[in-house]
């Protein structure tokens, strides 16, 4: 299972999608996407991020073939998404996993299996490795009706993965996993992404996907305000420039204005959003006299470009 | 494996689907033990409780179920055609049935034994109409299920085709030579699951009275059989159509 | 690719092909199917046929239970004991009913009286029942010099279900449609309750009625019998024997019967009685007409009017219309309007018919449940008896109207002429 052709795994182009009841006016339509472009590839760990309302969701079902776009084109490891081709590739597990209360965890493994054509054999194989990955042995002949959040989102996790798929899709994957579950997950993570296959998790947990991730797409209403290529959490946010002269009078040469967020004596500190910034804005300072002792980079975590975007945003 | 899999869960989908047979099984010694008149009536009560009723308590929620649980959204990211979900499960069901109606043949056989009451010989072809009924009905009720949310689809069929039939007899009484009047008629004969003609096809044109003599002709009956089978195929690729355009998000973000 | 698609639109179209031959072949049409009802005669079947004729002719003393019933699940029971040269007992009950009728014959007259008070009777009107509801009786001329045993009890009798073969030809007289047999031929054996039967079917009138018999092979008398009617519905109507016994001896008493203290005679009305008399308003109507349309009374004003009553199933009705169609071809518009009413019939066959018999004067051809409503109540024919016969003259008043088992030419003439038609005979 690959990619035909090229090392995208997921390429969207303008992909926008309304949804509209039927009966009911264009003006009540709800707009969930509008022209969104992105492209995921290979080796890609990607964090969808954005308030209730931004599309995340909606873009994770564009990607996984369960929705069709209304505009635009979608490309799943080299094939319209929803074509077979597409599905061979790819690996969903949903915020709330759903199973069947009478099935034990190996027989759900085993449902799945056969729904990918396996053979008995593989998938006795591939039920032995999610064992060993997942931690699974205490409930892999539990019925589904005995099983913890956790145990769920587990066995999720096992379903998505049996057919070593080059594209993941994870919405809310750490619901109900512990700390250790956590760490195990992004261990799983990463060596996923460094055989080559692309992850996009979809979270709420900020703080979570920190851990998995350090690439990130901003989702607000429906359009993508911020890409993981142009910040980088922590690596950017603030420049603190320390200096000899009377920072106010260098502040008021610095343009635009209102990048600077803060102005003491000895001190300026500067909004950037793209670290690229840094040595032109130093630049600028000199040009204008100001005497430089110390210039620190300090980024914003996740929660804070969250926040800042969302602000922008409204 | 996948079309054994997908067979099997419509059996363990749901715990009570077993108690269903179950109590079915039991409602028909019952009734026969009970009330078994002089005219055979066993042909009769099965092809209603097992052709009809049957299928409206085994497929409800079929899809539903997953769709409203969210369920479906896994199953429809694999690889495969979503058509074989439809058939698979079609499959499954159908295949319950015929076991469940060989089961009740059983039933019927050792009551006729015990009681010596009642008749037997035209049993084979009453659980035949009985099978092709369920078939049909459940084919309609699976495809429902795709647009209807949860177990409703099992109902909605049940309004529906009792007020049909209602609708018909009154307007038979009351207006019997208005044109609306035959056209809902053929309506009912015809796209409607075929009650009329499979239950003619297991009594004979004129019922109860005769066993042998004025039993459908071989045409007739096979017309009668094929037409059962494609009111199923029909009423199945409805659904697989259905089901391959659905879209499986109630969120609109 | 283009093989799938070439695979599937051959997999569609033979789909199609088939499922418009089930439905050709299940398609509920009287018409197309008649044909195919209509039985090619087989000697060995004919041979049993006229077995159960001899057996019932050589028969001195003949006795049996009969229960009537239809798919509305209604069962009239008779109790019937035979001995020729005339003499009978029958009792005739519904389902648990305690209403019975018991119709007697001694050779010297038949005598018809009832359990409790006298039921309403299908030619009784609300005057005649009040005027003789107790302690009557019906004394008739015997049956034995002709007559029919299933009509007198069916006239005069509380029966739900009509007897289907009429134990009148236990006496030799001829089944009414046995002219009419298109063929009798066997469909295998059956048993009934344990005995093994022959079982025949016999049509009539091109398939208009089917009778299947199955016949004991012990005494070639019949077991059960089960009718079909095609009309405008099909009608259904068994009859099982049952305590069949053949010239055991029955009780004198069975066969004498002489009314009670205090019974009065009763003269039941005449059928015609209940006919539009002379110079009554004939009711107009505007029906369905057999030419497409619709057909009135009131469009034939000014003339004469001859209404016929007829459908397929009665002979005499047959053999009666290419009569008709002869007169009207001789006299033309001299004559009167010839106007036929067939309420009964399937339309498709009627209208096949009237084609054969190349029939050009109009007729009704309405089975709706007010044209049913206008025969029974408007026009008087309470018991559905074909044909009926009216003569109206040109202002719409009736002349005369008769059944039509006795056609009198001079009745005829002399009605035609009341309403201003003199024609030559």
């Amino acid at each position: 299972m690959g990619y035909d052709g090229d090392s995208t795994a997921v390429e969207c182009r303008q992909l926008t999608k309304v949804f509209q009841r039927l009966l009911e006016s264009r003006a009540k339509a709800v707009y969930a996407l509008r022209e969104v472009s992105l492209t995921v590839h290979r080796g890609q760990i990607v964090g969808l991020i954005g308030p209730n309302g931004a599309g995340k969701s909606t873009l994770l079902n564009l990607i996984a073939g369960l929705i069709l776009p209304s505009e635009g084109a979608l490309t799943v490891c080299g094939h319209p998404a929803r074509s077979i081709a597409a599905r061979r590739g790819l690996g969903y597990m949903p915020e709330h996993p759903v199973f069947p209360g009478l099935y034990t965890a190996r027989a759900i493994l085993r449902y799945h299996g056969a729904l990918l054509g396996y053979t008995a054999a593989v998938i006795a194989r591939q039920t032995d490795r999610s064992i060993d990955q997942l931690q699974m042995q205490e409930f892999i002949d539990r019925p589904a009706s005995d099983f913890s959040q956790g145990m769920k989102q587990r066995l999720a996790l096992a379903v998505a993965l049996l057919n070593n798929p080059r594209l993941l899709l994870l919405d809310e994957p750490s619901n109900g996993l512990d700390p250790v579950g956590i760490i195990q997950l992004r261990d799983l993570l990463k060596r996923l992404r460094d055989s080559g296959a692309a992850v996009v998790i979809s979270s709420h947990r900020l703080g979570e996907l920190e851990k998995l991730t350090s690439d990130y797409i901003f989702m607000h209403r429906g359009r993508i305000v911020s890409f993981a290529d142009k910040i980088s959490a922590g690596q950017a946010g603030k420049l603190h420039v320390e200096l000899v002269s009377d920072g106010r009078q260098v502040a008021e040469k610095l343009s635009p204005p209102d990048r600077v967020l803060e102005v003491s004596a000895t001190e300026l500190i500067i909004g950037i959003n793209d670290p690229d910034e840094v040595p032109d804005i130093v630049s600028r300072l000199v040009q204008g006299g100001a005497r430089i002792r110390s210039v620190l980079l300090q980024g914003e975590d996740i929660e804070q470009v969250f926040l800042r975007l969302c602000k922008e945003g409204a | 494996m996948r079309a054994y899999e997908l067979m099997k869960e419509t059996f363990f989908r749901r715990t009570y689907i077993w108690m269903v047979h179950v109590i079915w099984l039991v409602l028909y010694g019952v009734f026969w033990w009970l009330f078994l008149p002089e005219a055979p009536e066993f042909g009769r009560f099965l092809f209603i409780w097992a052709g009809f009723f049957l299928p409206l308590a085994l497929s409800a929620g079929i899809f539903g179920d997953d769709i409203a649980s969210g369920r479906i959204c896994v199953i429809v990211t694999r690889p495969f055609w979503t058509g074989e979900l439809y058939i698979y499960r079609l499959l499954g069901l159908s295949v319950q049935a015929a076991v469940h109606l060989l089961l009740a043949g059983a039933v019927v056989l050792i009551l006729h034994a015990v009681m010596r009451k009642g008749r037997v010989d035209d049993l084979g072809v009453w659980l035949l109409a009985t099978w092709l009924l369920f078939n049909t009905c459940a084919a309609l009720s699976t495809s429902l299920s795709i647009v209807v949310g949860r177990a409703f689809n099992s109902l909605l069929l049940l309004v529906v085709i009792v007020t049909g039939y209602f609708l018909v007899g009154l307007l038979s009484m009351y207006l019997r030579d208005q044109a609306s009047t035959s056209a809902l008629a053929s309506f009912i004969r015809y796209p409607w699951p075929p009650f009329e003609l499979l239950y003619k096809f297991a009594a004979g044109e004129w019922g109860q009275y005769a066993p042998t003599v004025g039993k459908y002709s071989v045409n007739k009956s096979i017309a009668c059989v094929v037409h059962s089978l494609m009111l199923m195929l029909v009423y199945s690729i409805i659904g697989i159509v259905l089901l391959g355009r659905r879209q499986f998000s109630r969120v609109r973000d | 690719m283009r093989d799938k698609i070439n695979a599937r639109s051959m997999t569609a179209v033979a789909g199609l092909l088939l499922e418009a031959w089930a439905l050709y072949v299940v398609g509920a049409s009287p018409h197309r199917w008649r044909p195919s009802l209509i039985v090619e005669d087989e000697t060995a079947a004919h041979i049993l046929y006229d077995a159960m004729i001899r057996a019932l002719h050589d028969a001195r003393r003949l006795s049996y239970t009969s229960a009537c019933s239809n798919p509305d699940d209604r069962t009239s029971t008779y109790r019937i004991w035979l001995k020729k040269p005339g003499s009978f007992h029958v009792e005739q009950t519904n389902d648990a009913s305690t209403k019975s009728t018991t119709l007697l014959d001694d050779g010297n007259g038949l005598w018809v009286h009832w359990v409790g008070d006298r039921p309403t009777l299908l030619i009784d009107t609300e005057k005649s029942h009040a005027d003789a509801r107790s302690d009557v009786y019906v004394k008739k001329a015997s049956l034995a010099a002709g007559g029919s045993i299933r009509n007198e009890a069916a006239m005069l009798g509380t029966a739900l279900v009509r007897l289907i073969l009429d134990p009148s030809i236990f006496y030799g007289s001829v089944n009414p449609f046995a002219p009419s047999i298109d063929g009798i031929r066997s469909r295998g054996t059956n048993p009934v309750r344990g005995e093994v039967c022959d079982v025949i079917e016999v049509s009539f009138m091109r398939a208009r009625r089917t009778w299947y018999i199955w016949l004991s092979r012990q005494d070639h008398l019949p077991r059960r019998f089960k009718e079909i009617v095609r009309g405008a519905d099909t009608r259904v109507t068994v009859e099982e024997w049952s305590n069949v016994t053949v010239n055991a001896e029955i009780p004198p008493k069975l066969l004498t019967w002489s009314p009670p203290e205090g019974w009065r005679p009763w003269d039941p009305p005449r059928l015609e009685d209940s006919l539009l008399q002379s110079g009554q308003e004939a009711p107009d109507f505007t029906l369905r007409s057999a030419r497409r349309g619709k057909l009135s009374l009131s469009d034939y004003h000014g003339r004469v009017v001859w209404l016929y009553l007829w459908d397929t199933g009665s002979p005499q009705c047959r053999a009666e219309i290419p009569g008709f169609q002869q007169l009207c071809r001789e006299y033309g518009d001299k004559g009167p309007v010839f106007l036929g009413f067939n309420c009964s019939d399937d339309k498709r066959i009627a209208r096949v018919f009237l084609r054969e018999n190349g029939v050009t004067f109009p007729s009704v051809l309405d089975s709706s449940e007010a044209a049913t409503r206008l025969i029974h109540t408007g026009y008087g024919n309470k018991a559905g008896i074909l044909p009926l016969n009216y003569i109206m003259d040109p202002q719409g008043r009736v002349v005369d109207g008769w059944f039509g088992q006795e056609q009198d030419p001079d009745r005829v003439l002399a009605a035609l002429k009341k309403a201003g038609l003199e024609l030559a005979q």
